[in-house]
């Protein structure tokens, strides 16, 4: 007997099926449809929850891989681990005490630190604007008089002295950059939209974990 | 405040300050910052998947409905990558997600991101005022030239060629506009860290790493 | 001097400028005045027009990394909205620190400080994993999705959750967003099936691919960085951190001017140079 429907089918049917069951209560009045429409999307929350310990077990797993062969850095893994297993545990015992605990380590200490991490792209953005802005031609230069511009107006000292600036600045984002951005979103809109039907068609298989890359030995 | 909030604001500062030597250059002090920052995001992420697992998978099922057992299944499997021999399992969760995801994403993409902008983007260039008229044209062209810039199903050449140059140029004045306001949001970053970093007792920490870079300083001159 | 040396400055240099500049004014703030632009007033009139009695959901879909840009934009919309008979309903999408934010923000606040009681004026839902999903479950049907409040209160328990029961329900849909797709997926699951107004405020990073949006009404105005917060705090009557930020502000930006300038004059110079052509630097 022949098999027809693979291993390779069955995930494009059942994302086929749940996008159907997602569009068509969208459009038709079928108030059964529409239920269960709406009770797979909260079925759908707890499998996220499980994405989420996923992703928590893939970091536990990769620490202890890195301390067991005593690999460069190893000893940073322990710290990461000691504070994922402190967050962990703080944040689910649940008592006053540890509600107390979670919340002040992770408001007055990791918060702070993760807010850092991120800032330092600011002063990388210094840099890149002093190494990259140099105008060489007509798109070099409207890039960076548009980013001048903006810049003058948003910072209050700019707007002291150069009282025009608001208006340059709101007439460029007005006008401009609302042409360019709003090409930019209805471009991805129907990327995403032809990306899903593609999808739903079993012609797009990355997704899905189909398509292996094989590279090619030289 | 407290002995303990000191301490508390004591550490985090000095983390923070660990991360910043970043600034002045790469060390153990930097990488040791930023583990703690990793585990301790990914441990309080897992704990809030268990929380999510537990109120809204688990609690219903309890609940007697029954068929979030299908919902508990789907997100077990998910762990099925970790074994080679049942990784093909981990297929099927994705492709609730995937599904789902997209049907949602569709059903209300066309009329949300794509009708409602062409309709603003048809707009009259015939009006009373001639800069209102300018504008508008300045948004009609924008938008048609930024679409064909990136039109690919055929050569740009012809006629088609200045339409995808001046599709550029209009990219090229919205990508400096998003520069300038992203400049703006990460400067507020540490606009923030330096709020707290200047408040007591948090400069106390600025002290001590001002020292130690002087220090490093002139031993690296004293070395070379 | 040669003008082409303006091209090899050490960063560190450039780092330090920065710094500086963000701390100086710290410490000895400039207070420089601040127009409020057109885009704010729309979002404050939006929060304005909600209804007597009526319910605004704010979602703090942001996280720790982001607090310098959207806590103080939190804390000016919380203010504003306490003052008025509105119901205030949190609820985020985005990352599990989002709750957590919120009680720093309350706590900052102060529910006390307008007469208000947890459970009548406001709540804290928490997070809801699942993007998408999550939002748009949630707008159809708020009671089915979610059971219990950010600290474990069954929401049959509380009065404020009685008038909600869909989006139908939210007079005004506040996002506050580190990310494009969250203003984008409320417009599309919330305001394009139930007919909710969206407002609010985003990071700097992504405010310019929102434009189309307010200029097509389907987003009634929406905050721009601590630039937004700040104005806003200005309307609202009501300064505080955003700002006494702004002077930093203004210095970081004229860095930032300077280096563009320096570059450009050492581009210059080595375009001037007898033997023509620039440095790769």
């Amino acid at each position: 007997m022949t098999t027809v429907i693979g291993k390779k089918e069955i995930p494009v049917i059942i994302v086929a099926l749940l996008s159907l069951l997602m569009i068509v209560p969208f459009f038709i009045n079928a108030p059964a449809l529409n239920s269960m429409s709406t009770e797979v999307q909260r079925m759908l929350v707890p499998i996220a929850g499980f994405a989420l310990i996923l992703g928590g077990l893939n970091v536990t797993l990769r620490n202890i891989t890195k301390i067991s062969k005593r690999s460069k850095d190893w000893q940073f893994s322990i710290v990461l681990l000691a504070t994922f297993v402190f967050f962990l545990v703080v944040s689910l015992i649940p008592s006053p005490f540890f509600e107390n605990l979670y919340t002040m380590a992770y408001v007055t200490v990791l918060g702070k630190v993760n807010e850092a991490v991120m800032a330092l792209i600011a002063v990388f953005m210094a840099t890149m604007a002093y190494r990259g802005f140099k105008i060489k031609n007509f798109e070099t230069l409207l890039f960076t008089l548009s980013c001048l511009v903006v810049m003058i107006a948003n910072a209050p000292i700019g707007e002291a002295v150069w009282a025009g600036a608001p208006g340059a600045r709101n007439w460029i984002m007005d006008y401009p950059n609302m042409a360019g951005m709003r090409a930019l979103n209805i471009g991805i809109a129907l990327g995403i939209m032809a990306y899903g039907v593609r999808t739903m068609m079993g012609h797009e298989r990355i997704a899905l974990g189909d398509i292996e890359i094989k590279v090619k030995k030289e | 405040m407290t002995s303990y909030d000191v301490a508390l604001s004591l550490l985090a500062s000095g983390l923070v300050l660990m991360i910043l030597s970043f600034l002045y250059r790469e060390s153990g002090w930097f990488s040791f910052a930023e583990h703690i920052v990793v585990g301790g995001l990914s441990g309080y992420g897992a704990a809030i998947g268990i929380k999510n697992v537990y109120y809204q998978g688990l609690t219903p099922l309890a609940q007697g409905q029954f068929w979030y057992i299908l919902a508990i299944i789907a997100g077990l499997l998910l762990f099925a990558g970790l074994f080679k021999t049942l990784a093909w399992w981990v297929r099927v969760p994705t492709a609730i997600m995937i599904g789902t995801g997209i049907g949602l994403n569709m059903r209300a993409a066309v009329e949300t991101q794509v009708t409602a902008q062409l309709i603003d983007t048809v707009r009259s260039i015939n009006t009373a005022s001639l800069t209102t008229n300018i504008n508008n044209l300045i948004i009609v062209i924008g938008v048609c030239c930024v679409i064909m810039f990136f039109f690919f199903s055929t050569e740009s050449k012809g006629a088609l060629k200045p339409v995808g140059i001046v599709g550029r140029y209009f990219l090229m004045i919205s990508l400096g506009s998003s520069f300038a306001y992203a400049v703006m949001g990460r400067t507020s970053l540490m606009i923030a860290r330096f709020q707290d970093l200047l408040s007591y007792p948090n400069y106390y920490t600025i002290f001590l790493a001002v020292a130690l870079v002087l220090y490093d300083i002139l031993k690296q001159r004293k070395t070379s | 001097m040669k003008l082409e040396t303006l091209l090899k400055i050490d960063s560190r240099w450039i780092f330090l400028a920065f710094l500086l500049a963000v701390a100086i004014p710290i410490i000895r703030p400039i207070g420089l005045p601040l127009k409020i632009s057109e885009n704010t007033k729309q979002v404050y009139d939006a929060v304005e027009s909600v209804p007597d009695g009526g319910i605004v959901v704010l979602t703090p879909d942001f996280s720790y990394d982001n607090t310098g840009e959207l806590l103080p934009m939190l804390e000016t919309f919380l203010n504003h909205l306490f003052t008025k008979n509105i119901k205030v309903v949190s609820v985020s999408y985005y990352g599990a620190a989002s709750p957590l934010l919120m009680e720093t923000a309350m706590k900052s606040v102060g529910l006390e400080t307008y007469g208000k009681e947890y459970g009548m004026d406001f709540v804290n839902l928490g997070y809801i994993a699942g993007d998408e999903t999550a939002v748009a479950a949630f707008g159809a049907d708020v009671h089915a999705l979610v059971k219990v409040d950010h600290y474990g209160t069954p929401i049959s328990e509380l009065t404020i959750m009685e008038n909600l029961r869909s989006a139908e329900d939210i007079d005004l849909e506040i996002s506050l967003s580190a990310g494009m797709n969250y203003p984008e997926l409320y417009l599309r699951q919330w305001q394009t099936t139930f007919g909710t107004k969206v407002t609010g405020g985003s990071v700097g990073l992504i405010y310019a691919p929102l434009i189309p949006y307010i200029s097509s009404g389907q987003l009634l105005g929406y905050l721009p960085s601590m630039r937004g917060a700040a104005e806003y705090e200005l309307l609202s009557r009501k300064p505080a951190s955003a700002i006494v930020g702004m002077d930093s502000q203004s210095l970081v930006h004229l860095v930032f001017i300077a280096a563009i300038i320096l570059c450009n004059i050492g581009v210059l110079g080595s375009y001037l140079k007898p033997e023509g052509g620039e440095d790769e630097t």
